[in-house]
């Protein structure tokens, strides 16, 4: 993983897996997955005070995300690591591997360094702290993967 | 169950001291009796049916005073105070095989091994250097039995010396029974000293055992505070920082309020959470004003209805104190758990000179004892730890009464 400069950890460089997603301006749809009340509150708030972006809904296990989030579909997924039953890792495999197009945004209050090993290859995009998290961010880490 | 009544060091020590106090008081009791039987008795006997001789009231007189002196280590020995005893013991019993040795050198052999029997029963009862003066001296005694036998005639005894057989009669008798009471000390010190090993194996396993569960309960304790810490008060702080940073940045000034006051929501939840988890780290009421202060707040914030009866409780050591609150603290959760609604819990305290202990008794549903979780059991061992036990007396039905029982340390440990 590379320490990116927006303040998030880049987990895949290199070619874009969402290259034909959304119409170019059209609002991209954000999911939060957190178990925690406060975060997706902030989240929401975060998404709000985007322009391009529209909050899609949220849940609170990896589970209700696997089954409710939409099958042909883009957009960011933003997904808690530690949350009770498969937790954020297993959940975004599995969630990229049925819609390759959504872009999946892993999030933790951890260093980067205390991160659980399959937080490299679950298919998540980046990595970033949540206290980092802002609509600059959001716009900046979309644009960068198309 | 077992075990909370087992990891106590008091049955220990209270079974040690009532072993020790026993054997003590049968060691003196069999030193009267064979200076009572063979010494006096036999003398005595001899002297109304066989022989008026002054050699035998000469025996009877010198065993009467060992008598006398034995019945006054025995008293001394009721009382505890071994020292004093075994010192008379020892210093009436030189006295005495150095007189009867005077008076008749022919029972120099009985009188060697009666001359052993205090310093071979004392050693558990006295201090070492003191064990070791008495043994010296014994050697000394012995050897001065030994020369007053050779040159005994150099100082012309001038009573009547007895006839043959009767000296033969006192060291037939006098003989066995001294050295049948050397060899029960011997096999009974040996008894002892297995049973001690065997005892001390025992707790050393238990010890061994109560250790690794601390020690596990506390590495489960810092897992708990981390994911307490993680899930609750950094949550909310996380979500602060990325409000204020939205409040920071937002060019549309009406964003402004509802930012902040969302924020200053999530502040206060946070701040309640971290005053929740120190509470439970350490009470902060425990440390300013003991268990009287502490148990208190601890009831009121107890789901159900708490009656408190603390009369007489003072202040501990630390250990004390912190031991005793966490049991109460427990056992709340534990009539909460399993009580049922309605359930009403008693914490009463109970001091005396000995002893100091808090009872949590509630009238609600109990549980199956052989289900004890770890909670209960963590207590029982940082109980053990300050030198207390834990019972727990529960069955399906018929409630909880849980009591932590320790020595009133009051006397001994300097309250804060």
């Amino acid at each position: 993983m590379q320490h990116g400069k927006c303040g998030a950890d880049t987990i895949v460089c290199g070619q874009s897996a969402w290259h034909d997603a959304t119409v170019a301006d059209a609002r991209v749809r954000v999911w939060v997955v957190d178990d925690q009340a406060s975060f997706r509150l902030a989240t929401a708030e975060t998404v709000a005070a985007a322009d391009d972006f529209v909050m899609a809904d949220e849940y609170q296990t990896g589970e209700a995300a696997i089954r409710f989030i939409p099958d042909d579909t883009a957009g960011i997924v933003l997904m808690d690591i530690h949350m009770p039953g498969i937790g954020g890792i297993e959940a975004t495999r599995r969630i990229r591997a049925a819609r390759p197009d959504l872009m999946v945004l892993l999030m933790s209050t951890y260093e980067v360094e205390d991160l659980p090993s399959g937080a490299a290859d679950c298919g998540a995009a980046a990595y970033l702290c949540k206290e980092h998290l802002s609509p600059d961010l959001l716009t900046r880490l979309w644009r960068t993967a198309h | 169950m077992t075990a909370a009544v087992r990891s106590s060091s008091l049955l220990g020590h209270d079974l040690i001291h009532r072993l020790m106090a026993e054997r003590f008081q049968l060691f003196l009791l069999g030193h009267l009796a064979m200076y009572l039987g063979a010494g006096v008795l036999l003398s005595l006997w001899q002297y109304a049916f066989f022989l008026r001789s002054p050699w035998l009231l000469a025996i009877g007189a010198i065993c009467t005073g060992q008598c006398v002196v034995l019945a006054v280590a025995l008293r001394l020995a009721r009382c505890g105070r071994y020292q004093h005893a075994i010192t008379l013991d020892c210093i009436g019993n030189w006295v005495a095989v150095f007189l009867i040795t005077f008076v008749s050198p022919s029972l120099l052999p009985a009188m060697v091994l009666a001359a052993l029997v205090p310093v071979v029963f004392a050693q558990p009862y006295i201090r070492w250097r003191r064990g070791l003066v008495f043994a010296v001296i014994t050697a000394g005694c012995v050897l001065a039995l030994a020369a007053l036998a050779r040159f005994q005639h150099v100082v012309h005894w001038v009573g009547q010396a007895p006839p043959h057989w009767i000296e033969t009669a006192f060291i037939v008798v006098a003989l066995p029974m001294n050295a049948f009471h050397i060899l029960v000390i011997a096999w009974n010190n040996a008894a002892a000293l297995a049973v001690s090993e065997s005892m001390l194996a025992e707790r050393a396993a238990e010890v061994e055992a109560s250790r690794r569960r601390l020690v596990t309960a506390a590495d489960e304790e810092r897992r708990r505070l981390e994911r307490d810490l993680h899930d609750g008060a950094q949550q909310h702080l996380v979500a602060l920082a990325v409000l204020i940073q939205l409040a920071r940045t937002a060019a549309d000034y009406d964003r402004h309020q509802p930012l902040l006051a969302e924020a200053s929501g999530l502040l206060e939840t946070a701040i309640a959470e971290i005053r929740r988890l120190a509470q439970g780290i350490y009470p902060p009421l425990l440390v300013s004003g003991g268990l009287a202060q502490a148990l208190p707040a601890l009831a009121a914030k107890a789901p159900g209805a708490v009656q408190l009866n603390l009369r007489g409780l003072g202040r501990y050591s630390a250990s004390i104190e912190t031991a005793l609150y966490f049991c109460c603290s427990e056992a709340l959760q534990n009539a909460a758990k399993h009580g049922g609604p309605g359930t009403t819990v008693t914490i009463t305290a109970h001091v005396d000179d000995r002893m100091l202990s808090l009872t949590i008794s509630d009238n609600g549903r109990g549980f199956e004892p052989a289900t004890i979780g770890t909670g209960l059991m963590n207590m029982t061992d940082r109980l053990s730890a300050v030198g207390g036990k834990l019972f727990i007396d529960t069955a399906p039905g018929h409630g909880t009464r849980i009591t932590a029982s320790l020595k009133n340390p009051s006397r001994t440990a300097a309250a804060r």
